[in-house]
């Protein structure tokens, strides 16, 4: 007749999870003056609003956290938030077994699952965090390169504007985005 | 389908064996007035058929083919044929209900649709619809499955079922319209034009339903791979007609507003899937924008021209959407498509 065993066996698993949320979109803008010279005043725009030139030649800007990447010449837009975190999750499981050696190891496999599943569930609650701190920026930041966009097509119909002969007078409706501009040709 | 006489109703008796009875019992559910209870019921062995497919007697095949006639008749009348609407026969357009404009529509039910009937009550080995009543057969049991919340992904080899359930359609097959877009098959269509509108409308508002990223964007993807194969074989057969069930679905929805469409996603889930799962959606409304082009070709067409009367007919059908409906369209696609819902 076999003896049965109670084995308590007790582990720690620590694992390093990389997290990461984002989205992607296009600028709207019309090309009046040339790509050339559209991609340009893009380029201004988000240098002025504090982005900086990449060597791919994309612009960035990282601010709470979230990186916005603009690629000027397409209109390309990447909003990402990640985070890199260490989980540490410890715990411990008590078996009557048959086999001590045996039942040692199949109680550490079923714990080391178990805490598995804990560190899996408490990197989707950071996932989870990350995407609604990145939703409550999302609508501020499209706002801003909507804004952008408007401001270098309007640029852009300027210097067409300019083009074409003296201009009289420019009203611009900043409610609507609607703009007017007279020339005298 | 002509003037009824009157009859005389009598009732008689007929005794078939039990499994011949559960196999009349599953085609009167499918061809039978729509209820979820039957459809639960009646079907519920397509989920797990006997090891012995069961064969059926001379009676119960005379019930059978009685049954399949006055259903097959039934279903066309009222998923569309009873409305009285202008409908289009060769060069001219006549106006008035399915069976006063067809009266010598005729439906053939091939060995296919036998096999449909056994397969109901456990054969396996399901053949290829050979005909347009075979083609109805299986979309009228598709239906009925998924009503009684069962797949019908087994009777994907029906074009009329791809059509219907897009998602029973694999993205690398290539569906085949041309025997639903022949002249009889147009027929058909206008027979169950209520019914394929339902669905499309269903599947686009139940992305407001409580879902998953996943889901909203692999259906999306299926519609649009149907629909595009559709929408090219209508444009080849010159027939725009077989495509009004669209229009009637796009009515329904046209109207939401572009952050009502997705509001079914979980917030939980990712930005990113959401915003595929959106941009899919979009990629599908897309597709309208050829019905939206294909509806100015038609307003365009002169008085003069032959085609004029056949012209205005599907303008008329198509005047429940209208232009706003199809810009209404485009401005959600296009919202959809920008990744700017949240503002």
């Amino acid at each position: 007749m076999s003896r049965a065993y109670r084995i308590r066996v007790s582990e720690s698993v620590t694992r390093t999870v990389h997290i990461e949320d984002g989205l992607s979109f296009r600028l709207e803008l019309l090309d009046v003056v040339g790509a050339e010279r559209t991609t340009a005043l893009l380029r201004q725009g988000l240098l002025d609003a504090g982005f900086e030139i990449g060597e791919d030649g994309r612009a960035r800007r990282t601010k709470d956290g979230i990186e916005v990447i603009v690629d000027a010449s397409t209109g390309e837009v990447e909003v990402r938030q990640d985070a890199e975190a260490t989980i540490t999750k410890e715990g411990s499981l008590s078996r009557a077994v048959v086999s001590r050696e045996r039942g040692e190891a199949v109680a550490k496999a079923e714990l080391e699952t178990k805490l598995d599943a804990q560190v899996h569930a408490e990197a989707e609650a950071l996932r989870v965090r990350i995407t609604a701190e990145l939703e409550r920026h999302v609508p501020g930041i499209q706002s801003e390169l909507n804004r952008i966009a408007n401001t270098v097509v309007a640029t852009a119909l300027e210097e067409r504007a300019r083009e074409l002969g003296d201009i009289e007078e420019i009203q611009r409706d900043e409610a609507t985005g609607e703009l007017l501009i007279r020339v005298r040709v | 389908m002509g003037d009824v006489a009157p009859t005389e109703t009598r009732q008689v008796s007929v005794a078939v064996p039990g499994r011949d009875a559960d196999v009349l019992d599953a085609v009167r559910a499918v061809l039978g007035p729509p209820s979820v209870h039957t459809a639960r019921v009646a079907l519920r062995p397509v989920l797990s058929p006997p090891a012995e497919p069961p064969s059926m007697g001379p009676t119960a095949m005379g019930l059978l083919q009685h049954t399949l006639r006055k259903g097959a008749v039934r279903a066309l009348v009222v998923h569309g044929g009873w409305r009285v609407r202008p409908r289009i026969r060769d060069e001219t357009v006549v106006r008035g209900r399915l069976w006063d404009v067809s009266p010598q529509l005729e439906l053939r039910f091939s060995t296919a649709s036998y096999r449909l009937c056994q397969f109901l009550r456990g054969a396996s080995a399901l053949t290829e619809p050979q005909t347009l009543g075979d083609e109805l057969l299986y979309l009228l049991t598709a239906d009925t499955l998924h009503r009684g919340g069962h797949s019908a992904a087994a009777l994907s080899n029906s074009a009329l079922v791809q059509l219907a359930f897009p998602e029973t359609c694999a993205l690398d097959f290539t569906p085949r319209w041309d025997t639903i877009l022949s002249s009889e098959g147009l027929r058909i269509i206008e027979g169950i034009e209520d019914l394929l509108a339902t669905r499309w409308a269903a599947m686009e508002l139940g992305k407001a339903e409580p879902t998953t990223s996943a889901a909203v964007q692999q259906l999306s993807e299926h519609q649009r791979h149907v629909l595009t194969s559709f929408l090219d074989a209508v444009d080849r057969e010159g027939c725009p007609q077989a495509a009004t069930f669209l229009v009637d679905a796009a009515a329904r929805f046209a109207d939401r507003s572009p952050q009502q469409w997705l509001e079914g996603l979980p917030s939980t889930e990712s930005l990113r899937d959401r915003t595929a799962a959106a941009a899919a959606t979009a990629a599908m409304l897309g597709v309208y924008r050829r019905l939206h082009t294909t509806f100015d070709d038609l307003a365009s067409v002169p008085f003069f021209e032959p085609n004029y009367d056949r012209a205005q007919a599907v303008l008329e059908r198509w005047s429940v959407l209208g232009r706003s409906g199809f810009a209404s369209l485009q401005h959600i696609a296009d919202v959809l498509s920008s990744g700017q819902m949240h503002s």
